[in-house]
């Protein structure tokens, strides 16, 4: 690399043609010179536009580094220097044009019809619940979804379809079966009390030799201890209907969610546990919506195959009422005329990353559904993460008044615990609906905790 | 800041470029690069700067002071009170957690450990003080007059941080007085583009892929081939990164006229042992023989003094590499290899091409097993992975995950591998050779000479743009 002196030595037994390579040789060293110059320019002040900087990423679903506040401490520790480092390289102008590229030169690094990726671990600014956050839906015209995706377990790709893999902590697993008790105790005997935990993609639609291969928890005696362990609450099989029902569309293949399917069949399991009559899908009008890459495709850093391939969104829209009463983050209500199954999705989450956001706006911390067909005051408080956003809609045309709380966020936003809302709004039915990667995570259980008062 | 950050290669490096060009004499590029050399050491935290231009000083007295005096005695005891303030400094920031802790473990009282955090570079910069006050002391440099001078020697940003360990003696003459030339300029350019990629590419590819597979607590279930992967690809990752440093502050010195040694020459390539020291860190190696092994009386005094000379100088090249025991055992593991070597099994240059052949392999394997030991400061970890390796555990010899992950990586793997050979020179020494003759291959090679260099930049720019955070291993040492 470094044996260009040969080019620049004229020797003496023949000068001429010598003197007319070296003076080519010359050239073209000047024009790397010059070349790498221009270049490095350029990409100088490239970075030195601000405006050209994005602030939030799509595809990674989070805020990107900001430039550090100054103070004197962070100065001193360095901390200010490096965090500068950080926000230069995190939001260089194009960075998501870059990273694409990046994804698809890392395609050619090896044969990759099969992936297995471990979780990512957390990036340094991803603060869960910064009460700050922008992604508060307060002004319509913001659907840029920054909330912090959840952990996620390791992504199995195999062709075109990603599966999140699941892993268990037997502790938190034991710890969720006591927490769901201590909120039907804490509920009392007046409020009935169900718990569906919800399978993930893998569990339902890998054969349990594959399922072992890649080193997945079993889900079924997961989720059977999980509800031996529960007392005073009505559980719900959904496994067994969605493993039965395994050759439909019951998940995405770029993100970890379930696609709405497989919440209609998880509700009909429900309404068979509940004593409702389950209404069948071609009650509703249905909406699709194309071109949806998720959390596993990102996760997995753009598999072209994913890329290729593409999720579909199906989406049922409710008889009784489309309209949704959101408090965000921030603690204020606000009311949206077609916001429970967003009918435009595709102008209004136009970004691949963000079709799951058509149900209920996606996550808040509270969702008030009143369904003003019907005048006998039930109600329903259903308590879930993501996966319950597709599955809300199904219960609407049921009752007249549904809460959707948000665990995670429902405390902190609105100061009230599960019991004190119950009993503010009267109701008497508590439905718990938890995927079981929620259900193995510290960070959920404490939210549960924080939720419970306990 | 580390040479991989954008913010370095974007912003600093190009502003530092910029006014270098700008002010043409020598002595004003000394102030620009100074100036840079101590803004780009206390991006980390300014206090330590303090600590550089502390010992920097230490040695610049010492050395006056050594230049001063005729008597023998009082300049060997000046050069003896200053190198061992520079070592004490050394040993306290680097090694009193260490020690401290070994103390504790013997006594029982873990109350009085201290917390220090390890100032960049220092085990470099020392060295390279260190090497300035014995040469005075040998009468092989002039004394260094100008304190800023001394400084600019020590702190200069290109070689700073992580080596290679350049020595006074190589680079007093360039920093007093230097031209610029346009091959230098240009033949640094394609250096400094072929670390940055070797770096962002190659390395912190490796680098990820070493940490998935060598996950601690995988590691009692892992199978045999994902903990053979691992360590490859760790093994791969400490070459390319390392060089990768060394070739970028190369590469930059050309740029600004000043001309560093090599630090590598192709390590994985070796025939023995011994070579693989001669082509590993050769500038660190080169330090330890010079101050070290052939004042002790090299190979001079009697092969017992001669295999404790060894002794001693391959316990402080592990020691040097970090306060934990790991690097001492890696240290004398080499020296176990070195004097099988020098006197058991000498290697013969005129063997059959097989026996070549397994000696190569057996290098690379004795290489491969060090890198093991280098990796896991928790020698309990270590057992794990050597007992997952030879499947001692119960565990499976090969499985689904590591095969995923070499399918998914196998070209990458291959480009690696590649790149730890010299087969890049080797290409362009056969155009050079066919550009001497024809004009169209002259063309050619100008050609790729202009735009390799610039796309490994941008490949570069692709492949650090939204990466937080990745420093240099030898960052730590």
């Amino acid at each position: 690399m470094n044996s260009e002196n040969k080019t620049q030595m004229p020797s003496t037994s023949a000068p001429a043609s010598n003197t007319e390579t070296a003076r080519r040789a010359e050239f073209y060293h000047g024009l790397r010179i010059y070349a790498f110059a221009g270049t490095m320019l350029l990409l100088f002040i490239l970075g030195l536009l601000l405006f050209l900087r994005p602030t939030t990423s799509e595809s990674e679903k989070r805020e990107l580094t900001k430039f550090p506040a100054f103070s004197v401490d962070t100065l001193v520790s360095g901390e200010y220097f490096n965090q500068i480092n950080t926000w230069y390289a995190d939001t260089y102008p194009g960075r998501e044009w870059l990273i694409g590229i990046n994804n698809s030169i890392r395609e050619l690094f090896g044969i990759r019809t099969v992936q297995l990726v471990q979780p990512k671990p957390d990036l340094p600014n991803d603060t869960p619940s910064d009460p700050d956050g922008p992604s508060t839906p307060s002004d319509p015209d913001i659907p840029v979804d920054t909330t912090p995706i959840e952990r996620l377990g390791s992504v199995y790709v195999k062709g075109n379809t990603a599966y999140e893999v699941y892993s268990e902590s037997k502790k938190n697993s034991e710890r969720y079966a006591e927490l769901i008790t201590q909120a039907a105790e804490q509920l009392g005997g007046g409020v009935k009390v169900y718990d569906i935990i919800v399978p993930l993609s893998s569990s339902v639609n890998l054969s349990e030799k594959e399922l072992g291969q890649i080193g997945a928890s079993d889900s079924k005696a997961a989720i059977d201890a999980m509800y031996a362990g529960m007392s005073g609450v009505t559980t719900v099989d959904a496994y067994s209907i969605l493993r039965e029902h395994n050759d439909e569309y019951l998940y995405f293949r770029t993100d970890h969610h379930w696609t709405t399917r497989g919440a209609y069949y998880a509700y009909t399991a429900f309404c068979k546990a509940a004593g409702i009559e389950p209404l069948p899908l071609s009650t509703w009008q249905k909406y699709e919506f194309e071109g949806f890459l998720g959390t596993l495709y990102n996760e997995a850093d753009q598999p072209a195959a994913l890329k290729s391939n593409p999720d579909t969104v199906e989406a049922w829209v409710p008889n009784g009422t489309n309209d949704i009463r959101i408090t965000d983050k921030s603690g204020a209500s606000l009311k949206y005329r077609g916001g429970l199954v967003r009918t435009d999705t595709d102008s209004f989450y136009a970004n691949a990353a963000s079709k799951y956001n058509c149900f209920i706006m996606g996550d808040n911390p509270l969702t008030e559904i009143h369904n003003e067909t019907k005048s006998d005051g039930s109600s329903i408080i259903v308590v879930k993460e993501s996966f319950g956003n597709a599955f809300v809609p199904f219960l609407v045309d049921h009752y007249e008044y549904v809460y959707v709380v948000d665990y995670r966020y429902f405390k902190s936003a609105t100061g009230k615990t599960l019991a004190e809302f119950v009993s503010e709004k009267g109701c008497n039915t508590v439905l718990f609906i938890n995927n079981l990667t929620a259900t193995s995570a510290t960070a959920r259980i404490s939210d549960m905790e924080r939720l419970l008062g306990i | 800041m580390v040479f991989s950050s954008l913010f370095f290669v974007f912003f600093f490096f190009v502003l530092c470029m910029g006014l270098l060009i700008a002010v043409r004499t020598t002595k004003r590029q000394n102030i620009v690069l100074l100036i840079f050399s101590l803004i780009f050491y206390a991006w980390g935290g300014p206090a330590l700067l303090l600590l550089l231009c502390g010992m920097t000083l230490v040695c610049y007295l010492g050395a006056l002071l050594i230049g001063a005096l005729n008597d023998k005695f009082h300049r060997s005891m000046v050069l003896l009170m200053t190198v061992a303030v520079c070592l004490i400094l050394l040993g306290f920031f680097k090694y009193s957690t260490f020690i401290a802790t070994g103390i504790a473990s013997v006594i029982g009282y873990t109350g009085a450990i201290p917390d220090i955090v390890l100032p960049i570079g220092i085990s470099f910069y020392t060295f390279q003080l260190l090497s300035y006050v014995i040469d005075v002391w040998r009468g092989e440099v002039e004394v260094q007059k100008k304190y800023w001078m001394l400084l600019l020697y020590a702190s200069l940003f290109h070689q700073c941080v992580a080596g290679p360990i350049v020595r006074y003696s190589d680079v007093c003459a360039e920093l007093e007085k230097r031209s610029l030339t346009i091959p230098d300029i240009a033949g640094g350019i394609t250096r400094f583009c072929s670390g940055l990629a070797k770096k962002a590419v190659l390395a912190n590819t490796c680098g990820a892929l070493a940490t998935v597979l060598l996950e601690p607590a995988a590691l009692p279930t892992a199978s045999s081939g994902t903990v053979f992967l691992g360590g490859l690809f760790y093994m791969l990752q400490i070459y390319l990164d390392f060089s990768a440093y060394s070739d970028m502050a190369i590469g930059m010195g050309r740029m600004a006229g000043i001309h560093y040694i090599e630090n590598f020459n192709y390590p994985y390539t070796a025939t023995s042992v011994t070579d693989f020291w001669r082509r590993w860190h050769i500038s660190l190696s080169s330090f330890f023989r010079d101050y070290v092994y052939i004042p002790l009386g090299g190979n001079r005094r009697g092969i017992p003094r001669q295999i404790f000379n060894l002794f001693i100088v391959w316990g402080l090249t592990g020691f040097w590499h970090g306060a934990s025991w790991n690097y001492v055992l890696w240290g004398l593991y080499y020296f176990v290899f070195l004097v099988l070597e020098k006197f058991i099994f000498r290697p013969k240059n005129d063997s059959p091409i097989p026996l070549k052949i397994l000696r190569r392999i057996g290098v690379l394997a004795v290489v491969y097993f060090g890198w093991l030991l280098f990796y896991f400061e928790d020698l309990s970890a270590l057992g794990a992975a050597l007992s997952s390796l030879f499947c001692l555990g119960g565990n499976a010899f090969w499985d689904l995950y590591a095969r995923t992950k070499l399918l998914n990586n196998l070209f990458f793997l291959a480009v690696a591998i590649l790149a730890c050979t010299p087969i890049v020179p080797f290409l362009h020494k056969k155009l050079l050779a066919r550009a001497e003759h024809s004009e169209k291959w002259q063309t050619a090679e100008g050609i790729v000479g202009v735009a390799a260099p610039i796309l490994l930049l941008i490949l570069s720019l692709i492949f650090l743009v939204g990466n937080t955070y990745n420093p240099f291993l030898y960052f730590q040492f």
